[in-house]
């Protein structure tokens, strides 16, 4: 039984391109890795990104691009599988830990993967980014969320405006 | 290249569409807390995530209907086109607990409008809480009244408030009293309960079982129009 080869559809190696970070490091990665990304879809999907001349990202940079490449190629053969309804539990079961690991991050890290996300358009990893900074939040006092995310601390006014909330929405903070 | 690091990227500095995508992931009680995060995140979501992605950010126990009211024995009683009539009393001490009053409130703009005082009330005292409480035991030639809500503003920016009088084991209503009111202006009044006014007060009363449930039947009483003036 000779089980559909996924990722690549044509024989032999898969069509490659490349891309450019901000700060100039090429990229060379599977086109239907990249294409995870609805942004660039387009772009090779005209046949850019071939060859010698490479697609420029210039709001992304090189430790970013690898991060972020890191998961197009993880979630690649899921992707064409076109939602994967052939996909076994295991095969699941791996993503979802990959995914965990890869979003055990530092924040500065984190804020630049959700910034690539958005700027690519990959709608994986923005909902995964998301989930985690959403996960972040969860079971902390407004006073911690600042402080995790990287407020400086409030004005005696914004102070007074939590306090105010606070005994406004008893509920939320039981 | 430019590549001058100004502060540290940290996720409050994440533009908005980013920001709902994190805050659309919360549920309610975290959201909440989030509105006070800061004041860009407040607006974010009373604004965008109500409207886009209908995150429902009711207070759920209406702590805020208890507070502007002062008590904590509010009931929900009966709903209509997304508002809600209350029934509350102030304390709980029993000589107090029939003088029960209403409010309707808005859940989502957390708008309340104190219910003008028909000048009705039971022959028979009726006791807090037995008004509605269906799991009650029902005792036989008990009483009880019944509270319902109209509200259509496409066809009127009265509020109708209907009271069915009955008997808790025939269920034969005895009585049905019906009044409405205006508030001034309705985009902002509903806010104040200063501007309600009683408009008109009908009153009927009706032999057991006669009642249609739509009441066009009432007759109208010379009545006590209830004018509450400027409270």
């Amino acid at each position: 039984m000779a089980a559909p080869e996924s990722g690549d559809g044509n024989n032999g190696a898969a069509r490659m391109v490349t891309l450019i970070s901000s700060d100039n490091t090429r990229f060379e990665v599977e086109a239907a890795a990249a294409s995870l990304s609805q942004t660039l879809q387009l772009t090779i999907l005209d046949g850019g990104g071939g060859g010698g001349d490479g697609i420029p990202l210039p709001n992304v940079d090189s430790a970013t691009l690898s991060k972020v490449l890191e998961y197009c190629i993880k979630h690649a053969p899921a992707a064409a599988n076109g939602g994967a309804p052939n996909a076994t539990a295991v095969d699941r079961a791996e993503l979802e830990r990959f995914d965990n690991e890869f979003v055990n991050i530092d924040q500065s890290v984190l804020y630049s993967l959700i910034m690539a996300a958005h700027n690519l358009e990959i709608e994986g990893l923005q909902s995964l980014v998301a989930k985690k900074v959403a996960d972040m939040i969860k079971g902390k006092s407004p006073m911690e969320i600042r402080r995790t995310l990287g407020f400086p601390d409030p004005t005696p006014e914004e102070q007074a405006e939590m306090n105010a909330h606070m005994l406004e929405y008893g509920w939320a903070y039981e | 290249m430019d590549l001058a690091k100004r502060t540290k990227p940290a996720v409050r500095g994440l533009p908005d569409d980013a920001l709902v995508e994190i805050l659309t992931r919360l549920p309610a009680k975290p959201l909440c807390q989030s509105k006070c995060v800061s004041r860009s995140w407040r607006d974010l979501i009373a604004d965008r995530l109500r409207c886009r992605k209908s995150v429902p950010l009711v207070d759920p126990s209406f702590s805020f209907l208890k507070k502007r009211l002062g008590t904590k024995d509010i009931l929900a009683m009966a709903s209509c086109n997304g508002l809600i009539l209350f029934g509350y009393i102030l304390n709980s001490s029993v000589e107090d607990s029939c003088k029960i009053m209403c409010t309707v409130c808005n859940p989502v703009t957390e708008q309340c409008v104190s219910v003008p005082r028909s000048g009705w009330s039971p022959p028979v005292p009726i006791p807090w809480r037995d008004v509605w409480n269906e799991e009650i035991e029902v005792v036989d030639g008990e009483k009880r009244v019944f509270h319902y809500l109209i509200f259509e503003p496409a066809a009127s920016e009265h509020f109708h408030f209907i009271q069915f009088y009955q008997d808790s084991s025939t269920e034969a209503v005895e009585e049905v009293h019906s009044y409405s009111w205006k508030n001034l202006s309705s985009s902002d009044a509903i806010r104040s309960s200063t501007a309600r006014r009683c408009l008109s007060v009908s009153t009927a009363e009706l032999g057991p079982g006669s009642v249609s449930s739509g009441g066009a039947n009432l007759q109208q009483h010379g009545a006590p129009a209830a004018e509450l003036g400027d409270g």
